[in-house]
């Protein structure tokens, strides 16, 4: 996934948007809180008339609420095996089939589903940490500072990350901690760039300066009036970066190196099922077609956030 | 889409459900060759032995598809959103003012000023290829880097995994050095003192 950085008209809206208040309660609200649920139902209003991101939403809002109910609507204990079964091909009883140990893999994958969307959310909650305390940190210092943090941010791009997860993986161990550790800790490169990118223009607006002039200390002004009017970018991009490090969480179940038996993901039932995939082809076409569908939903949903928030970029380059 | 589904897809469906193509390996046992160069294409052309090239093509078709897709995807992708950029500017449209075919619009003027980001991203693709090859050789049983990390990951070797990180991470960078070189061979306007 290339991302972009977001262009400097798109903020513009956000703020001349606001009305300036007139009356003395609306003038001791900060600016930012009056203002800054218009742009955003603005967004929303935009990305319900996108077909495929609301579709994106609904097949998602489905496999979430299907995997927080999974102990209620699995039909049967995700580790219960019935060896004289064997692996069957689906039928009324086991709705996707069963594996070689009898287990039923319409339960497995709601099982799964839970571990691959715990990884994905938990680790781009890591990298959007790391991403934007770092690149917040970059913008506001500037200078020789930012070059250098930046310098650090370009040597790491330059290097092939899987990799970098695979040998995080090694060191520190196969447990799923590490394992949103170690995905959030390579993921975090471009939402720095983006914060530090919009930090820095922001820095340059009117109310910012407002603000300094009325002597708000500089973490203040960074949590209170900086970031928030960042969000778009950011939340774009988050959306971006769920299906990404789910992907990678496949790709190291499918190595041995995520998730960890009795416990499933997606990857790791893929995995399992590859071995046997010429006599059981379910084991391996059900997990891949949930992933797939999945990943797919997702990045329909972050473009369309991507449109609904900037629609500027929208109409040159996706149009 | 995870490269390992379609690869095992692929594999599935036109090796085990069709039955046309070979799902691993990279030679049939009906042929036989003397490695020379251990490049099976290269070994069968200095035998002159036909069959031996089918057979070896033949099996390089389902991993070169399945590794090729998605980097195929992106750079596409990109190609599109920078062609689009440049065939806004006004040099094409004095171009096409002056009567040049649209072909020749596109090839000469457009599309040499539209691969500078393209070949960024084709660049940094081949962490991407490297990282994918871990998976294509697994699932096509191909003796390659890849297979050899799965492996050392499965028997937890891990100087191996190591050594063999380093090395890939190495071409990565020297890829990439190579696309930021190739810019000023490419643009002349970019120079590098």
């Amino acid at each position: 996934m290339t991302s972009r950085e977001p262009r400097a008209e798109s903020r513009d809206r956000e703020t001349t948007g606001s009305r300036v208040p007139a009356s003395p309660e609306a003038l001791r609200n900060p600016q930012w809180k009056t203002s800054g649920a218009s742009p955003w139902q603005d967004a929303f209003r935009r990305l319900r008339r996108n077909r495929l991101a609301m579709l994106g939403m609904g097949i998602l809002l489905c496999f979430v609420l299907a995997a927080l109910l999974a102990p209620w609507i699995a039909p049967y204990p995700f580790d219960r095996t019935n060896l004289p079964y064997g692996a069957k091909p689906p039928t009324p009883t086991h709705l996707l089939g069963t594996d070689e140990l009898g287990r039923d893999l319409f339960t497995r994958i709601l099982y799964g589903a839970r571990i691959s969307f715990a990884v994905g959310i938990l680790a781009t909650l890591v990298s959007l940490t790391i991403g934007v305390t770092y690149g917040s940190i970059a913008g506001s210092a500037g200078g020789r500072a930012d070059h250098l943090m930046m310098r650090v941010v370009d040597i790491l791009y330059g290097l092939p990350f899987m990799f970098f997860v695979i040998i995080l993986m090694v060191i520190f161990g196969r447990n799923i901690l590490n394992l949103f550790v170690a995905l959030g800790a390579v993921q975090w490169l471009t939402m720095a760039r983006i914060v530090r990118g919009q930090v820095l223009s922001l820095k340059a607006r009117e109310f910012v300066l407002s603000a300094l002039a009325i002597g708000v200390s500089p973490a203040r002004l960074l949590v209170r009036h900086v970031l928030p009017n960042a969000l778009g970018p950011i939340v774009v991009y988050a959306t971006l970066t769920v299906p990404a490090v789910m992907l990678e969480e496949a790709f190291l179940s499918f190595l041995g190196l995520g998730v960890q038996p009795p416990m499933a993901s997606w990857g790791s039932l893929a995995s399992e099922g590859s071995a046997a995939m010429e006599t059981y082809p379910w084991l391996i076409l059900f997990p891949g077609l949930a992933l797939t569908v999945t990943l797919l939903s997702l990045n329909f949903l972050g473009d369309g956030l991507r449109d609904a928030l900037d629609p500027q970029i929208t109409a040159h380059y996706w149009a | 889409m995870p490269i390992f589904w379609l690869g095992l897809m692929l594999a599935w469906f036109f090796g085990v459900v069709l039955g046309w193509l070979p799902t691993g390996f990279r030679l049939g046992t009906e042929v036989t060759l003397v490695p020379v160069t251990n490049f099976y294409i290269l070994d069968s052309l200095l035998a002159r032995n036909p069959a031996a090239l089918a057979s070896s093509l033949r099996h390089l078709i389902l991993p070169a598809v399945a590794l090729s897709t998605i980097p195929m995807a992106v750079i596409a992708r990109m190609t599109r959103a920078s062609l689009l950029e440049v065939l806004s500017q006004d040099y094409i449209r004095t171009a096409e003012s002056k009567g040049l075919p649209q072909q020749a619009v596109i090839l000469r003027h457009a599309m040499r000023n539209a691969l500078l980001p393209v070949m960024t991203v084709t660049g940094l693709q081949v962490g991407r290829l490297l990282a994918g090859a871990i998976l294509t050789e697994t699932i096509f049983s191909w003796p390659g880097i890849g297979l050899w990390i799965f492996e050392s990951i499965q028997a937890r070797d891990y100087p191996i995994v190591q050594g063999a990180t380093l090395f890939i991470a190495t071409i990565f960078v020297m890829v990439n050095l190579i696309t930021d070189v190739l810019y000023a061979a490419v643009d002349p306007r970019i120079k590098y003192d």
